[in-house]
């Protein structure tokens, strides 16, 4: 009986370990995809969504919290699903996969619906949790890029500084950036040609614009020429919750294609951080012709992926790597002297050593010869 | 009688509580036919307006949030 319980406990010293490892450190890379709700039942989902996460300024997730993580948490009963929009988020996943079967998805529900399915005010405080949670999470899910195809159009004039000054959520994106993960972002679908949506138009974001088949600019796709940082393609057939394919226009499906595009390119050049990669896109993407003119900012894997990416240092980075290298070589040396002096305490300490026991052993002999001689 | 709405409900009942305490503050003597009608009126008008103020500010504080608020792209 005894022997069988310790065989027992110790199979569950072993194999608890190997599982947490598993559900960890996945080699895959995975995209945060924050959206309405997720049909993860279509077959196409299978084994792609590592987690589902519901975070909302509401009571209504299906826990009835305004906070749930685990299988079904972005969930929606199948009549709600197909209404009032949120049918987005699962047809956001499956542009994602389409333009990149290699990673996987965290699909975090943050639009919030009532018992009828009526859509809930989503506000920045929703977007900065979700990325929150993100932060929190990167290192489990091996996130890689985060993608949110939600936005509004409540913006200051056309001219000024209209990006709504949002500290917290920029902060989030930030904080993700120095993390080398990027947040995706679309600019809106309100052909307003001088300003982009929020939170697209946060600077340190990345945001995109779409084109139809032909690679052409929408002319429905918002744009400011000073703040966009990419166009890719908007037009998709995306599968919708219970597998109905629908045609699909928008920013929106732009975001997870270049997020998906971004994902490859960084799987393919895992050498480079966030910045090289955005940069690598963008040197080595394709022109594209719109109403407002044309633009080297449409995203062209298969160029970015044959882009030989060199680095350049800029004087500052130059003169961070010198100081860098400086303070490297005051601790080496430092450490050197330290080391010496310390050798030659010893030694120091050593030889007084040795004198004092000589002195002690030639009193001791004249003493004895002292004493024979009295 | 016909069915009032949960706001007329809210109206009417604050209207009551108002004149009762207009009413009741006042002086003994004071207390006469046509100071009650008048406060009656008053009190029913004055819930109406207060009411009626309180449904504007919240209606264009939530047009307002509405806007805020993100929208599939």
């Amino acid at each position: 009986m005894n022997k069988k319980l310790i065989a027992v406990l110790l199979t569950l010293t072993f194999i608890a370990p190997i599982k947490a490892l598993a559900a960890d450190t996945t080699a895959v890379p995975t995209i945060a995809i924050l959206d309405t709700a997720i049909d993860s039942s279509l077959p196409e989902f299978k084994d792609k969504i590592v987690q589902e996460v519901c975070i909302i300024d509401w009571t209504t997730c299906p826990n009835g919290l305004s906070y749930m993580e685990g299988p079904g948490s972005a969930y929606m009963a199948p009549d709600l699903i197909v209404k009032n929009g949120f049918e987005h988020g699962t047809q956001m996943a499956s542009i994602f996969l389409k333009n990149n079967p290699n990673a996987k998805i965290v699909f975090l529900k943050i639009i919030g619906n009532t018992p009828t399915g009526t859509r809930q005010v989503a506000l920045e405080s929703t977007v900065f949790n979700a990325l929150n949670w993100v932060k929190k999470n990167a290192s489990k899910y091996n996130i890689k890029a985060v993608s949110m195809s939600q936005g509004h159009h409540n913006l200051g004039t056309a001219g000024t500084d209209y990006c709504p000054k949002t500290t917290i959520t920029k902060q989030s994106v930030i904080d993700l950036a120095s993390m080398n993960i990027p947040v995706f972002f679309p600019s809106g679908n309100g052909r307003d040609y001088s300003r982009i949506d929020w939170p697209a138009c946060i600077d340190e974001s990345v945001s995109v614009g779409f084109v139809d088949q032909q690679g052409e600019i929408s002319a429905s796709s918002n744009n400011d020429s000073s703040k966009l940082d990419f166009f890719d393609y908007g037009f998709w057939q995306a599968t919708s919750p219970g597998g109905v394919v629908k045609n699909v226009a928008g920013s929106s499906a732009a975001v997870q294609v270049s997020a998906a595009k971004y994902i490859a390119l960084q799987q393919a050049k895992p050498q480079l951080n966030m910045d090289q990669l955005i940069q690598n896109l963008k040197l080595s993407a394709s022109s594209t012709v719109g109403r407002q003119g044309t633009f080297k900012k449409l995203v062209n894997l298969q160029e970015a992926l044959k882009y030989n990416f060199v680095s350049v240092l800029t004087a500052e980075q130059i003169n961070a790597s010198k100081l860098d290298a400086i303070a490297k070589l005051t601790v080496i040396q430092n450490n050197e002297i330290a080391k010496a002096s310390a050798d030659y305490d010893a030694a120091v300490l050593a030889a007084a050593s040795a004198r004092d026991k000589a002195v002690t052993a030639a009193k001791l002999k004249y003493q004895a010869e002292v004493a024979k001689l009295g | 009688m016909a069915n009032l709405t949960v706001l007329e409900e809210i109206i009417k009942e604050i209207g009551e509580e108002l004149y009762q305490r207009w009413y009741n503050a006042l002086a003994i003597e004071d207390r006469t036919e046509e100071a009650s009608r008048a406060m009656s009126v008053n009190a029913g008008e004055t819930s109406v307006w207060v009411i009626q103020t309180f449904m504007n500010k919240f209606n264009a504080a939530a047009e307002e949030l509405k806007n805020q608020s993100i929208a599939n792209n």
